[in-house]
């Protein structure tokens, strides 16, 4: 049977030039996206690069099966808000695109343009064009002028990968979207576009999708498609709701975050009732490529105030809501300026949310916040005071825009106590990390940054990937499949797994060359262990250090597969082919 | 916040009004022919088999275009298919599926639009679907340019010719099976082949996808464009 074919499409800024490379070994060891990229980043970027400088690569990647299970692009690049490993991933038909110009193991964007540019692919056609007049641009306006211009050029409808103001302005958190709604959120990507004075990427392919054997992949996505389990999800509450089908079991047992962490339930968690916003403001649903079960639920709503559109109550963005105090229909308004100026949701929350408790206590006052009273649950106020971050406006917003780090560190100490940021200089805003049930606390505290796993890597949208469980089986199963199918590669069961541990190790390798230990920054705020919170039903839990301790240690040595002090096995790493890391990390106290 | 001022807009000829009441009364008045707003007539097609595509349930998936390339070239290629989704920012993404509707004699452009004599794409009444002749066919566009629902496809990549959706009947032997219809997960598409129509029809207007992208924003949110994004905060 025939084999596919990996070509890896490199541009680089500074020159203008562009090369398409064959990366097949590679993606064999690493699959795609952000597996293959957190290997990039590792040969390409010397170590203690400043993620701003042009030094910094950008790997906008895809892999092997996307496209099948859930349409992903996974980006690869040097964190700017950590300094470490930075993954981001966004649906959308963008990964479609890049599969039709047969650029499968995605785009590779290196140096810095001397003024700002976009980069346009056509399937073999690649251009680096003068984006001046969308420099400064508000999202939606950037991504329709440049899709209706490609439009009336080409007579193909492109797919873009923007940033807005926040990426231009280089705030720390910064992010680029497609379509005006999907959004590569984490690491500060938009900040690391900006800084190559890249406005956007624009993408169209017509080519035939680049599988080993078309038919067998057209008898997987068949199976899919007509599946009942597939039509179950779809005509679920999962078709209603998106992907926040959850979200009324999860603030009733109190499994998300309230006022800046001080609780984990206020009565406004059931203010707004997410089926009546359903029935009053959803206007169509709509789905990336390749997808049946689709859960993104655009609404539409006409208030005194001012029009607004956007995504209704998906996943993140509503569980944010209680965290400043605010409603769901607060939330959806504010939402439309986060889509058009372009900073992640949850760090973006999380900090104003901190800066209204520290405005509260009298750890920052209102001169220090440009005049802006910013008092819990005010959404004019948050309005204002997010485009004063965006645009680095006043001394608290200019500091909050450089994420939480930095901020604590010109706020004084008496401010480190409300941070409810990750050692990552995350946001935990979004799941309350002390809530048992979920247990995302662990997930928070041992978190890098970088890209973690196969649903990163192989580029598998976990939202889509229910039914998949359903037919084929658990995830790994599921890549086997679709890999046999698509690249060609019959695995064993011990390869795909091998693999997976690989790219776990490979991202979290970088990281660790960048300066992540887990004895640092493997922690969650000291609030998470001395606060106690109450739920819904007045059940109360705090973390004890103990307790959480030797959960972490499991957490390390069976679901990450570390070392119990969450350090790389040296004898894992050797077996596995990554016995180049050693000799970098073991300076720094990483392998065991 | 500032407050902004929302208009109205006219769908119809694109007049600002100040409210809903005027809005309504500017219609009345100065569209007299447009019947009830969203129930646009349009004439059936009177044909006995066709897809019916209903815009408003298409999610956007293109798993019936990768049908339609597979059931006639066995690849996995939208370009190559016979019905195609086009994607549009109202600002919010909404997908348009467009598929040839077999219309009726009286319409049929593409077949009035073709120099050859007999035209080279032609109904075939025996098989119930659109047919091109590629031996006679020039490949000279004029039906895909013909054709209101821009439903005539050309790829030069694959051939000369222009291709037209034949209800996956490949080989004009009557053997109808859309499998489009067969795969797509939010029965946005419905194949009619028989007379009693057991489903309303939907969409079937013979307008192109910009047209149609044009009437579904317009029908959701009676604004302009302007008061929908947020203006510049800083000029």
């Amino acid at each position: 049977m025939s084999e596919a074919i990996f070509k890896l499409l490199e541009v680089d800024l500074t020159t203008g030039k562009s090369r398409v490379l064959d990366v097949t070994d590679k993606v064999k060891e690493y699959l795609g996206g952000s597996g293959l990229g957190s290997r990039l980043v590792w040969d390409l970027v010397p170590c203690g690069t400043n993620p701003l400088s042009p030094d910094n690569i950008l790997h906008i990647g895809v892999g092997p099966i996307t496209g099948l299970v859930g349409t992903k692009v996974s980006c690869s690049f040097l964190s700017p808000l950590t300094g470490w490993a930075g993954e981001a991933t966004i649906s959308g038909c963008l990964g479609d695109e890049l599969m039709r110009a047969n650029y499968n193991a995605g785009i590779l964007i290196r140096g810095k343009a001397s003024h700002p540019v976009y980069l346009f692919v056509f399937n073999d056609r690649v251009e680096i064009r003068d984006a001046a007049d969308l420099w400064g641009q508000y999202l939606l306006k950037t991504e329709n002028t440049l899709r209706q211009r490609l439009y009336a050029e080409t007579g193909y409808e492109f797919h873009t990968l923007c940033i807005g103001p926040g990426g231009e302005n280089l705030v720390k958190f910064a992010n680029a979207t497609s379509e005006n709604v999907h959004s590569a959120s984490n690491g500060g990507i938009g900040a690391v576009f900006g800084s190559k004075n890249l406005k956007a990427i624009a993408v169209k392919g017509t080519r035939t999708l680049p599988y080993a054997n078309h038919r067998k992949v057209w008898e997987l996505k068949k199976t899919y498609a007509m599946h009942p389990a597939t039509m179950v999800q779809k005509r679920s509450e999962w078709g209603r709701y998106g992907a926040n089908d959850g979200m009324r079991a999860l603030l009733n047992y109190g499994g998300d975050s309230f006022k800046n962490g001080h609780s984990s339930w206020l009565p406004i968690a059931d203010k707004s009732d997410g089926y009546i916003h359903e029935l009053s403001y959803r206007v169509w649903t709509h789905g990336c490529p390749g997808c049946a079960s689709p859960c993104f639920q655009p609404f539409f709503k006409n208030t005194s105030h001012g029009a607004f559109s956007g995504e209704l109550r998906h996943g993140n963005t509503c569980g944010l809501c209680g965290n400043a105090l605010m409603g769901f229909d607060e939330v959806e308004e504010i939402n439309s300026l986060l889509e058009e100026l372009g900073v992640d949701a949850e760090n973006a929350y999380g900090l104003i949310a901190w800066a209204m408790d520290l405005y509260e206590h009298g750890i920052i006052t209102r001169s220090d916040l440009g005049g802006v009273d910013l008092k819990w649950g005010d959404r004019d106020a948050v309005m204002e005071i997010l485009k004063k971050i965006v645009y680095k406006e006043g001394h608290a917003p200019a500091a909050l825009a450089e994420g939480w780090w930095h901020a604590m560190e010109v706020f004084g100490p008496e401010s480190r106590w409300y941070a409810w940021c990750s050692g990552v200089n995350q946001s935990v805003a979004r799941y309350e990390p002390r809530n048992k049930t979920h247990g995302l606390g662990l997930a928070y505290s041992t978190a890098h940054g970088g890209g973690n796993g196969l649903f990163d890597a192989a580029t598998m949208c976990v939202f889509a990937a229910f039914p998949f469980f359903e037919i084929w089986g658990p995830p790994p199963e599921v890549a086997r499949t679709f890999i046999a199918a698509a690249a060609g590669w019959e695995w064993s069961p011990q390869r795909m797994s091998d693999t997976i541990q690989r790219i776990n190790y490979m991202s979290r390798a970088l990281s660790m060359r960048e300066g992540y230990h887990p004895d640092k920054n493997s922690f969650l705020p000291p609030r998470a262990f001395e606060e106690p919170v109450t739920n819904k039903y007045g059940v109360t839990s705090v973390l004890t250090r103990e307790e959480w301790l030797e959960a972490r240690k499991k957490y390390y040595v069976n679901a990450l597969r570390l070392t119990e002090k969450g350090l790389l096995p040296e004898k894992e790493l050797q077996r596995l082919g990554l016995e180049f890391v050693i000799p970098v990390l073991n300076p720094m106290g990483a392998v065991e | 916040m500032s407050q902004e001022v929302v208009k109205y807009a006219c769908p119809y000829c694109d007049q600002e009004l100040s409210d809903r009441n005027s809005l309504k009364q500017h219609i009345e008045s100065a569209h007299p022919s447009i019947p009830i707003w969203g129930r646009e007539l349009y004439p059936p097609p009177k044909g006995v088999a066709f897809i019916d595509a209903d815009i408003m349930r298409c999610v956007g998936c293109g798993l019936c275009a990768e049908a339609c390339s597979m059931h006639h070239f066995g690849v996995i290629n939208k370009d190559f298919a016979r019905i195609y989704i086009r994607n549009f920012l109202l600002p919010l993404p909404k997908a348009i599926v467009v598929t040839c509707c077999q219309c009726q004699a009286e319409e049929r452009v593409c077949e009035k639009a073709c120099p050859q004599s007999p035209p080279a794409i032609y109904f075939d009444e025996k098989t119930l679907h659109m047919v091109i002749d590629t031996n006679r066919c020039t490949g000279c566009l004029a039906c895909r340019d013909a054709c209101g629902t821009e439903a005539i496809r050309y790829n030069p990549e694959l051939s000369d010719k222009p291709f037209v959706c034949d209800l996956c009947d490949k080989d004009n032997t009557g053997q109808r099976d859309p499998q489009c219809v067969k795969i797509c997960p939010s029965t946005a598409l419905y194949y009619h082949d028989r007379v009693e129509r057991i489903r309303p029809l939907r969409d079937m207007m013979r307008k192109s996808a910009d047209t149609k992208a044009n009437l579904v924003s317009r029908r959701l949110y009676p604004l302009t464009r302007d008061s929908i994004a947020f203006p510049p905060w800083r000029p």
